[in-house]
């Protein structure tokens, strides 16, 4: 599987409306979960009503950064050109510790990847609208 | 689908194309294709098709059937949604349209040049990933076997299981394949070595563990119980056809609910075959479960009650799976092996099953299961003598 097209953009998320807080958040280096301000359900990824109560008004708590590792996945084979020349690479998806699971890059030894791997959240500035996150080993 | 419909409506005709790498023609054409052979497997008339069905993805749409047979007599039509997960939601939809009376002879296709065209395992030039795509693939989760890794890994974590247990899955599903000239892996043998071997693409996957990529159309065409006892094939009998969604669903990136390991959508899909068919998965004779991903197969068995949660590598062990098992699945190779038409090629196997032509035929068959995409809103089909 060769790619030979060179000037693929950088993968980007397109930032709509339901999560524009969200990536505002991670551009200000804060992880928000949605919060329910009615029955503090917590909701991630965000949608426009609570699904536990149904209220449509919306808030949201900022996450102490911290979580462990639930899965993870090695890409050893790139599927998109601007992976090409990142592989190996890890890819996260870890349970913070309020409840709620996002994935992120996993800088750190591939061998030290396992389930409950305690991770701490870093932030990487792409542009001005988007902010991703990387998960490094703590303790 | 009510229990008031079952076996009110028969599959009385199944078409496809070769399936290929490169088919060489039109989308189009190639829908065209299947429809006639189902027809003409039928002993109907283009005439006689009154409603068309089909799933979202498709490059075509029911005008392009209509324009191309001259079909004046089309009274109702549909397109079922979420691409995998559709199959056999297309069968509960024209179920209802001829069991409703407002048709008498639905044909439902899909088609698709999924390996020279638009290859659903490949990344798309895209500047921006939408709605949940954005959360992953900036990180390099682009395709649907980086994002099914994600799960897979957790079948290891939660069920200490292994790529020996996985092996399994694909290497039965090739040997179906070596019997049945129509797949594309017809000629090609797969051994455990070999699949223990493949180096990873998105560990812990390789590409064993990947359906394919094709080239093909498939139709099928449903009338009333009444009118299928007149024509020549043997019918399929649509006894219960089910829709599902469970909550939340985000397709093959189901990483946000309580658990990686099990489907609310299947479970919710499950929930209902069985309730409403008044039948147990001990009852199945033989199924055709989705096969996007080896290991995902396990899951589905699972969630479908097949076995308990967790013990889906013991079940498919011991040659359960396979021709002359227990539970033979995806006796025509699946969608590892026989081809990929989004799943629709399971269904036609699910019939051949109940007339009793499969290549890997199991005797007697009396119930036969067709399931749909894990992962997506899905669907599942029981058809009967």
């Amino acid at each position: 599987m060769t790619h030979t097209i060179q000037a693929w953009p950088r993968p980007l998320p397109q930032i709509d409306r339901d999560h524009a807080e969200w990536w505002a958040g991670l551009a200000r280096h804060e992880l928000l979960v949605q919060e329910c301000p009615r029955c503090k359900a917590l909701t991630f990824p965000p949608e426009p009503a609570c699904p536990a109560c149904r209220s449509l008004e919306r808030g949201w708590r900022r996450s102490s950064g911290r979580g462990r590792v639930f899965s993870w996945v090695v890409v050893r084979r790139a599927s998109h050109p601007y992976f090409a020349d990142k592989v190996p690479y890890a890819v996260v998806l870890v349970a913070m510790d309020e409840g709620f699971r996002v994935v992120g890059s996993f800088e750190g030894p591939l061998d030290a990847l396992c389930d409950g791997l305690p991770v701490e959240v870093g932030f990487d500035d792409v542009n001005d609208e988007v902010t991703l996150m990387r998960f490094r080993r703590v303790g | 689908m009510s229990p008031a419909l079952r076996s009110k409506a028969a599959i009385v005709g199944i078409g496809a194309t070769e399936f290929s790498a490169n088919s060489g023609r039109s989308e189009r054409r190639l829908a065209v294709e299947a429809v006639l052979a189902a027809l003409a497997d039928a002993g109907l008339e283009a005439d006689d098709i009154d409603g068309i069905v089909n799933s979202d993805f498709d490059a075509t749409n029911q005008l392009d059937i209509v324009n191309a047979l001259g079909l004046a007599n089309i009274r109702a039509y549909a397109t079922i949604p979420h691409g995998g997960g559709s199959p056999c939601g297309t069968v509960a939809q024209a179920a209802m349209m001829v069991t409703s009376g407002v048709c008498e002879c639905v044909v439902a296709y899909r088609s698709l040049n999924e390996r020279s065209g638009h290859r659903y395992g490949s990344a798309d030039a895209v500047p921006a990933y939408p709605w949940v795509f954005g959360l992953h693939a900036p990180y390099g989760l682009v395709v649907p076997g980086e994002w099914t890794a994600m799960h897979a890994r957790r079948r290891m974590i939660e069920f200490g299981e292994t790529r020996e247990q996985w092996a399994e899955v694909p290497v039965t599903f090739r040997a179906h394949a070596n019997r049945n000239p129509r797949a594309m892996l017809h000629g090609k043998t797969l051994t455990r070595g070999d699949y223990l071997a493949a180096p990873m693409l998105a560990e812990p996957l390789c590409r064993y563990d990947y359906c394919l990529e094709t080239d093909g159309a498939v139709a099928y065409l449903v009338t009333s119980a009444d009118r299928a006892r007149s024509l020549r094939a043997t019918p399929a009998h649509i006894h219960t056809a089910v829709q599902a969604t469970g909550a939340p669903v985000w397709y093959q990136t189901n990483w946000y609910r309580d658990s990686l390991t099990t489907g609310a959508e299947v479970v919710a899909a499950a929930r209902q075959l069985w309730s409403e068919s008044g039948l147990s998965p001990r009852d199945i004779d033989v199924a055709q479960v989705y096969d996007h991903f080896a290991p995902l197969v396990l899951t589905a068995l699972e969630d479908f009650g097949f076995c308990g949660k967790g013990e889906g590598a013991a079940f498919v062990g011991e040659g359960r799976i396979a021709h002359g098992g227990a539970l033979p699945l995806n006796t025509a190779g699946g969608l590892l092996s026989e081809g990929y038409i989004h799943g629709w090629n399971l269904i036609l196997e699910g019939v051949r099953q109940i007339r009793g032509t499969s290549t890997a035929q199991v005797e007697d068959v009396e119930f036969s299961l067709v399931t749909s995409c894990w992962g997506a809103p899905t669907s599942a089909l029981i058809l009967s003598r």
